[in-house]
């Protein structure tokens, strides 16, 4: 019996020894990515670290959000405050509206004087806040108008001014010029306003004023949180307004709030908000793009209640407003007009059921977007996106690839994939990606018919991306219209430069930023139809950018150089090179060239982003044409989608992709990198053309002369040169990137004199022959 | 052992039996099997599989036969990689073995030098990325080496690339290679030479005819170990050049590790097996050659 029992322990340790460490990999709805980010999980107002019990039970329990319907009238928000048992909004006018039936239904209450109204349906560099007693604060930009009536912008004054419940106007004394960041009010009727270096505390009855501090680095947001006045830029100060002195640090809160400290959002919101709710004392709340979090204020820990990635939280582009505690529930106000209830479900899954991986390498804002706005209409959805390299990883591309081609072998890969930097043959090849043919036909919406077939295989369409930019030259119309050839161009900037002995001729700086440039209109050339190296084309190429590039060089003076070099934008310490055509025209502008190149995407948005099509380019008499160049009419493509073929969510994956392209998503959101969607295209003019949005840039040139360029709704000569350009779109550059980064690495050394043209030629083969032939 | 031993072990032999003997070798089996399910689980099993996908597609799994092998075979890469390995094994493996044994004799002649074993295994123990440091200091561009030479050159983006592989593998297996080689040597019976010596045998004839017969089980040993080692360069060479170095150092890993980023995994799993079996047959070869020197 002993020995029989000897021998069962032995067993069952054998067993034990064996199967150590067996078991799934993760749990099946991404637990295992998740640190305390599961803390959305669980009872109300507790956090529960997995979504599985000890048990192995499901938790259960989750915020779900739901939409409260606003009045029509309401085109954004600027507050969203509590009165007593009543929620009050302050919309983008002005004006203040109240629920007092747990936002059901909305009363207009007030407006506020036309003056405000003005100032903040114009500016966008204008703040507003309003108290609870009717008095508000307002400071915004006037600029003066010319003699014909034209908005003067070299001409502005900036106003900071108060205005009382009956509407009396008082100029706040002192504040003349300053610029104020931000402001917010308390309950004893002051306002306190934050400038780079200080902040103000002003009457609300009578305007009267006084710094309420200095500080050593600039105010971006206040937030009066009893009786703590928060003050928030680059680090995180408590003003305590009952003791009237600064007060103790949160360290915790502190580190907490760090990654968002500094950021910024769009014209009167947040990116982030602090709210102190009325009942619990010093419990504050928190709602980042990361969701929504409880921290006793000097507490130990901050716990999440809400994950921002399963709602409209994760979505940068909304702007934060307000957050209040309505009752069990949360409120939280976005400034695009859309106001959210979330409410603890006990019933609901801590986790929806089923996981959706979305890779790529990078961080686009505009896929974040589209997962953002799919994530919400799909709750049983629990949609991640990871992109490896944009992280403090300190991984490798290289790496990236290893796992994810592990990961796909394994048939664990992401169910949707960004192949921006990726080899789109290779997973075709390797049958890793699904047909999206059906999926892009049952949309009925209309696609860029030479991106299309960029990405068609055996009659199949295994990927389609969402932007798409095209290369142009721009200069004077009648000296760049007939320049189709790279040996035109060179042949134009041998001339420019014979013509005009100093100065710039094109907006580019170094030998890289230049090969990057006239790469764009040439990379697709460099490949041969055997996968080998097209020596002659780079030959020709490097031999072309080298008279172009030693004609610009050969003008430029000590000083311009050096100009240059402060302008020089560097990222981790290296050169940062960027081909955006309004990026160029910028750099050209500073230096005075007649000539700028660069790549034009076709998003119509002034939103955080401008494209040159926005930009009025006959205002600097200028023109653009297709980039000069040895594979011309190429486009670049960007944030290419495309779905596992093994994926467990096929259906939903595909559903994304096509939601991505849809004009439903354009709609609901500013696209910034542009589209492949005809339909698209028509609905952002559209858009455009309703909001009639228009910003102004300031250029300043090299002897610091400004200039100010109206940035708006495109004409319809615009939007017309916008489409022949995408009509004329050959198809999608696909050279491939090892080779690419060859050519711009040696073409470098050729264009600076360390090789010859032929030298460098032998290195790029050198360099890529053990690649292609892999 | 005394009579009564014997006496009791015979006595104890009649009275187990056969039946006895039966179950002790069961019970042997019991104690192997924790360690051949881990083999079968962590080796045996993975083998299988990349045998499998050897002649599957990479990822749909259909059956392709030998085409992997013939892709592979006929890859201007894989015999790159395959060539390069072979020269580095040729040069590396001869001279590591005859430069630690003439080391190990040395050592062997002068025993207070045997009191520093432990720092000739300490190449060993320096980390890849502190010997590519290392590299980097003395052959980059700007490294030590121009700096004394006085000129600028990329001696990992050169021919010498090889060179410094090599020397690289050698410094770091010297000490340790040297180490088995001194158990090897003490493993001589003192009194062979000494019979030789008293026969007239001179100290070359010495080491031919006595240390170098004596020496032919740890050779063997060492010299798999050796080989085994050369395979780990890889990383001080891809930590230095990256996926794509110079390309006299491009080497099989390199290839399997490029083929797996680009998800040839049929090619790599066809690769695998053909360098497997090159090495068992290679491991096979010197085991015979050394079992008929034997003979």
């Amino acid at each position: 019996m002993k020995k029989r029992m000897k021998r069962i322990l032995a067993l069952g340790l054998t067993a034990m020894l064996l199967l150590a460490g067996c078991g799934p990999s993760g749990s099946e709805n991404g637990g295992g990515g998740q640190d305390s980010a599961a803390g959305n999980t669980g009872t109300p107002g507790s956090a529960v670290g997995n979504e599985e019990g000890q048990g192995g039970q499901e938790v259960m329990g989750r915020y779900m959000e739901s939409p409260i319907e606003l009045p029509e009238e309401i085109e954004g928000l600027r507050d969203l405050r509590l009165a007593g048992e009543e929620a009050e909004l302050i919309a983008w006018d002005g004006s203040l509206y109240r629920s007092q039936d747990q936002g059901q239904s909305w009363q207009l209450e007030s407006q506020p004087p036309e003056e405000v109204q003005q100032a903040l349906n114009m500016g966008v560099d204008s703040y507003y806040c309003q108290n609870r007693s009717g008095s508000s604060v307002l400071g915004y930009t006037q600029f003066h108008k010319d003699e014909e009536g034209n908005t003067d912008f070299e001409n502005s004054s900036r106003l900071n001014l108060l205005f009382l419940a009956d509407g009396s106007r008082i100029p706040l004394e002192g504040l003349e010029q300053e610029y104020i960041n931000t402001a917010v009010w308390d309950e004893n009727g002051y306002f306190y306003l934050g400038s780079s270096d200080r902040v103000y505390r002003v009457n609300g009855q009578d305007g009267s004023m006084e710094v309420l501090t200095e500080l050593s680095t600039r105010c971006d947001y206040l937030t009066v949180c009893g009786q703590y006045l928060m003050i928030q830029g680059e680090d995180l100060q408590i003003y305590d307004l009952a003791e009237n002195k600064m007060g103790e640090e949160d360290p915790v809160l502190d580190e907490f709030i760090k990654p968002w400290l500094g950021q910024y959002a769009d014209v009167g919101s947040r990116a982030y908000l602090m709210y102190l709710s009325p009942q619990e004392e010093k419990s504050l709340y928190l709602v980042t793009d990361k969701g929504l979090y409880r921290h006793t204020l000097y507490g130990s820990t901050v716990e999440q209640l809400i994950d921002g990635s399963l709602c409209s939280m994760g979505n940068s582009m909304l702007g934060l407003v307000g957050v209040l505690q309505m009752g069990d529930a949360f409120w939280v106000a976005f400034s695009g007009g859309h106001l959210k209830q979330y409410i603890y479900d006990p019933t609901a899954s801590a986790l929806p059921e089923n996981l959706m991986r979305v890779w790529g390498l990078y961080a686009d804002e505009d896929v974040e977007r589209v997962v953002s706005a799919f994530a919400q209409s799909h709750p049983d959805l629990y949609i991640t996106y990871e992109h490896p390299l944009s992280e403090d990883t300190g991984m490798t591309k290289e790496d990236a690839l290893k796992v994810l081609s592990t990961e796909l072998a394994t048939g664990n890969g992401p169910d949707v994939l960004l192949l921006d930097g990726l080899s789109y043959d290779t997973y075709v090849e390797k049958g890793v990606l699904a047909d999206l043919t059906a999926t892009l036909e049952g949309t009925g919406e209309r696609y860029v018919d030479a991106v299309r077939t960029s990405y068609q295989r055996d009659g199949g369409q295994y990927a389609m991306p969402m932007a798409m930019s095209l290369p142009v030259l721009m200069g004077a119309r009648d000296q760049i219209q007939n320049a189709a050839s790279l040996a035109d161009l060179a042949d134009l900037a041998e001339a420019a430069r014979a013509s005009r002995p100093q100065g710039f001729l094109f907006g580019f700086s170094g030998a890289r930023e230049a090969l990057e440039l006239l790469a764009i209109g040439s990379s697709d050339s460099w490949m041969n139809e055997n996968g080998g190296i097209n020596k002659e084309a780079v030959q020709e190429f490097l031999t072309l950018a080298r008279r172009i590039y030693d004609a610009q060089i050969s003008g430029i003076t000590a000083r311009e150089a050096e100009a240059m070099e402060e302008r020089q934008m560097l990222v981790d310490g290296r050169p940062a090179i960027r081909t955006d055509a309004g990026y160029q025209l910028g750099n050209a502008m500073f230096f005075g060239s007649p000539y700028a190149m660069g790549l034009v995407n076709n998003s119509l948005s002034v939103v955080g982003s401008y494209s040159i099509m926005a930009v009025e380019l006959e205002l600097l008499d200028m023109a653009l044409v297709p980039m000069p160049g040895q594979s011309r009419n190429m486009g670049k493509a960007s944030n290419i989608l495309a779905v596992n073929e093994a994926s467990k969510v096929k259906e939903q994956a595909l559903e994304l992709v096509a939601y991505a392209l849809s004009t439903r998503f354009c709609q609901e959101n500013y696209l910034l990198g542009g589209t492949v969607n005809w339909d698209v295209l028509e609905a952002q003019v559209r858009k455009e053309q309703e909001e009639e949005m228009e910003s102004c840039i300031g250029f300043e040139d090299i002897n610091g002369k400004e200039y100010f360029i109206n940035v708006g709704v495109p004409s319809q000569e615009d939007i017309d040169t916008l489409r022949q350009l995408m009509e004329s779109c050959q198809g999608i550059s696909k050279c491939d990137s090892r080779v690419y980064e060859a050519v711009v690495e040696e073409g470098q050394r050729a264009l600076n004199g360390e090789l010859t043209v032929e030298e460098a030629v032998k290195e790029i083969e050198k360099k890529v022959t053990l690649y292609l032939a892999e | 052992m005394g009579l009564k031993d014997k006496d009791r072990v015979g006595k104890i032999n009649k009275s187990t039996g056969i039946g006895r003997r039966k179950r002790g070798g069961s019970r042997g089996l019991w104690f192997l099997a924790p360690s051949l399910l881990g083999v079968g689980y962590l080796v045996l099993l993975p083998t299988g599989d990349v045998l499998r996908r050897s002649f599957t597609t990479a990822l749909s799994g259909q059956w392709v036969g030998m085409a992997n092998y013939g892709n592979v075979l006929t890859n201007p890469a894989f015999r790159l990689a395959a060539g390069n390995t072979l020269v580095f094994l040729g040069i590396c493996l001869p001279l590591l073995l005859a430069l630690s044994l003439l080391l190990a004799l040395v050592v062997c002649r002068i025993p207070r030098l045997e009191r520093f074993k432990a720092l000739y295994l300490l190449p060993m123990a320096v980390p890849a990325a502190t010997v590519v440091l290392v590299w980097r200091l003395l052959f980059s561009k700007q490294g030590f080496l121009n700096a004394w030479m006085g000129t600028h050159v990329d001696f990992m983006g050169e021919r010498t690339a090889l060179l410094i592989l090599v020397g690289s593998y050698v410094w770091k297996n010297l000490g340790y290679t040297m180490v088995l080689w001194l158990a090897g040597l003490k493993a001589i019976p003192a009194q062979l030479t000494e019979a030789a010596r008293v026969d007239g045998a001179g100290r070359v004839r010495c080491f031919f005819r006595i240390t170098l017969p004596n020496l032919k089980g740890s050779a063997y040993t060492i010299t798999v170990l050796s080989m085994l080692n050369a395979f780990k360069s890889f990383r001080e060479a891809y930590l230095v050049s990256g996926a794509y170095p110079q390309q006299d150092i491009y080497l099989l890993q390199h290839l399997f590790q490029n083929w797996y980023t680009k998800l040839d995994m049929d090619k790599l799993a066809a690769g695998a097996i053909l360098l497997a079996l090159a090495l068992g047959t290679l491991s096979l070869l010197l085991q015979r050659l050394w079992d008929r020197a034997g003979d």
